[in-house]
């Protein structure tokens, strides 16, 4: 045991774990060490590649909105890269880095995608083919990908249960925008909420009891 | 597959506001006299996770409140490579929310506090423990001290909400506390952001004999001086809040007949209007009137009555997590965490069967730091050690240093002090 005069304690390390003083210089670290030695590097790395995307994303958007005050002041092309920055931000640190479930990365790309595509429609004039056409079949994309990965996984499907809820409630979004008349093409929007309600009845048939026990579990309260 | 469970009335909390930077795990260890055999260490897993089946699930979505539904993935023992307390990646950890690890002579057991709380914990580990030594070959056997032996199979009073149980009344007319503000710690954060732990290990039989004498417990003299180190520091700092408040779990099963391994506590903040002249034998007797205050069974009732009437309020039911989960971390974090300085939290003396005291070295509780307490402080007595464990996610130690060396000055004790030297 090695004793600090500056920190009053004693410790079986050769450096005081208070003030860091070399206590005795003969010692084997590893053996004394209380806990592993951690790779504080690759932590540093990871944090710093999740904040470098998110400064370099705000940064590169900041510096397309002064160019384009500078060169087309009457004409706000910046949205086009803000809404393209928001979504490679989502998909690089939800899609790409993080440890979320498969189903809710799927989600997250729906939403964002659903995001941008209506910024840009929006940018580009309104022309509507974003809630007429993409939209729905995004959403469309999204149930369909979720309900081949339930049928793929078989006896892990009740994870992607509440994603598949989600979408299904989604699907009838378009419909909504149909019918509130942002959107102006029927039959797209119908197919999505169809899609969505077909896909529910299918759970119903295919796992009626197990299916209706996770809707009780979900919707608990 | 089958059995779920509702999260605790107090899981829910942790599981709202848990993120990147709140980690909401803990951590309980035991430090045996030998090295750890990882191969019967995974044996001994194999047959306790069967006697705990409330820590051994995953947690799935819901539209008003998430779940925990049974993981029937093989829990796996891990040897320890990263800081303590880290956020479990539920992908690495086959869903579940505990971990299991070890290093050298140390079995830890890494806990989301969604499932259990501190004693819950202690208790799975004792059986762990239990289990392991028993598949080792040595003679240990349960004489009579409570332990929940690894073959019996569990009771309904053991994974039951034991806060729903024991409200007596769901129509409080003010469910929020009203603890003051009070001082809090601020620093740099760590690079890389992490949990930097450092334990100091003192004889608990002669810090008990000079707690006694100081007319308080252990806990009220840990806590004062507390108290006392942190104005010292913070008095250096010319900071202008004077309210110290350390926020202390209780343990509920003390005062009700709980015998249940999920959440089932309740928070006693301890605060002293600190000034230059408040003198440590002023702050022992504050300090000690309200622990015995605030550990009242009246008192405990009306905490357990609070925490179930805003739970059951009917906005908060009806309300999606989507929406609910942000408001309630922006409450915990804007209410919940500025009534607090520093959390001590003390499992006390855990009681091993006698067989089994000659196997276990020591034992320590790790909790993990959070914006609004970046210092906290875990103690658990065993043998007639008690280890004390500072956890932090700021660069500055002042504090703790400090800690150490007032009990050694004030008692004479030697404090055999480690750490993990993370973000050093």
């Amino acid at each position: 045991m090695n004793r600090c005069t500056e920190c009053e304690i004693v410790t079986a390390e050769n450096t005081c774990p208070l003030c860091h003083k070399l206590l005795s210089e003969d010692r084997n670290t590893e053996e004394t060490r209380a806990y592993p030695v951690y790779d504080q590097q690759e932590y540093k790395m990871r944090a710093r590649i999740s904040r470098l995307a998110i400064i370099g994303g705000i940064l590169a958007t900041l510096i397309c909105f002064i160019v384009n005050l500078i060169v087309m002041p009457h004409f706000l092309w910046v949205f086009y890269v803000a809404v393209a920055v928001f979504y490679l931000l989502v998909s690089l640190n939800h899609t790409i880095l993080s440890a979320s479930h498969l189903g809710g990365k799927i989600t997250a790309q729906v939403v964002s995608l659903t995001i941008l595509l209506l910024v840009i429609d929006g940018m580009s004039g309104s022309m509507q083919w974003s809630v007429n056409y993409v939209v729905p079949f995004v959403i469309i994309a999204g149930i369909m990908l979720i309900s081949i990965i339930i049928i793929k996984v078989r006896l892990k499907w009740t994870g992607y249960i509440s994603f598949l809820l989600l979408m299904i409630a989604l699907g009838f979004l378009p419909l909504i925008l149909y019918f509130t008349g942002v959107a102006d093409v029927l039959w797209p929007s119908v197919s999505a909420a169809s899609f969505g309600a077909a896909t529910f009845i299918a759970m119903l048939l295919i796992a009626n009891q197990s299916f209706m026990t996770q809707l009780g579990r979900r919707f608990h309260f | 597959m089958d059995q779920w469970y509702k999260i605790d009335n107090t899981g829910k909390i942790f599981h709202a506001v848990s993120n990147a930077s709140n980690s909401a795990v803990f951590r309980v260890s035991m430090t045996l006299h030998e090295m750890v055999d990882p191969k019967i260490l995974q044996e001994a897993l194999d047959i306790v996770v069967l006697r705990f089946p409330t820590l051994t699930v995953r947690v799935r979505k819901g539209l008003f409140w998430d779940f925990l539904e049974q993981n029937d993935q093989v829990l796996l023992v891990k040897e320890e490579t990263d800081y303590p307390c880290a956020p479990i990646d539920r992908k690495e950890n086959n869903a579940f929310l505990i971990r299991v690890l070890y290093f050298k002579k140390r079995i830890s057991v890494e806990v989301f506090h969604s499932l259990t709380d501190g004693g819950g914990a202690a208790e799975f580990l004792k059986t762990l423990a239990y289990e392991y030594l028993l598949l080792k070959g040595e003679p240990v056997e349960a004489d009579g001290t409570y332990i929940m032996l690894p073959h019996d199979a569990p009771k309904r009073e053991e994974v039951e909400d034991s806060f729903e149980k024991y409200a007596t009344s769901r129509a409080v007319k003010n469910p929020a506390s009203s603890d003051k503000k009070a001082y809090q710690l601020k620093g740099t954060t760590l690079n890389p952001p992490g949990i930097n732990v450092i334990q100091g290990i003192v004889d608990a039989k002669a810090l008990n004999t000079f707690a006694k004498a100081e007319g308080t417990s252990l806990t009220g003299f840990l806590t004062s001086l507390l108290i006392k180190v942190i104005h010292m520091e913070k008095h250096r700092e010319k900071s202008k809040s004077s309210l110290i408040t350390v926020a202390m779990p209780v343990s509920l099963r003390r005062h009700f007949p709980s015998v249940s391994i999920r959440n089932f506590f309740s928070v006693s903040n301890i605060g002293v209007r600190m000034s230059d002249d408040v003198p440590l034998e002023e702050i022992i007797e504050q300090v000690t009137q309200q622990l015995i205050a605030k550990t009242d069974k009246n008192f405990l009732q009306e905490s357990i009555n609070r925490f179930v009437a805003f739970q059951s309020h009917l906005w908060l039911r009806i309300v999606p997590v989507f929406i609910k989960y942000p408001v309630m971390r922006f409450a915990f974090n804007q209410f919940g965490e500025r009534a607090k300085t520093l959390t001590l939290s003390n499992l006390g003396n855990i009681q091993l069967p006698e067989s089994m005291r000659p196997y276990a070295d020591s034992m320590d509780v790790v909790l993990y730091p959070t914006n609004k307490s970046p210092i906290n402080c875990g103690t658990a007595t065993v043998n007639d050690k008690l280890t004390i464990t500072f956890s932090r996610s700021i660069e500055e130690n002042k504090i703790i240093k400090t800690f150490f060396k007032e009990i050694t000055r004030l008692t004479g004790l030697d404090v055999t002090v480690s750490s993990n030297g993370w973000g050093e």
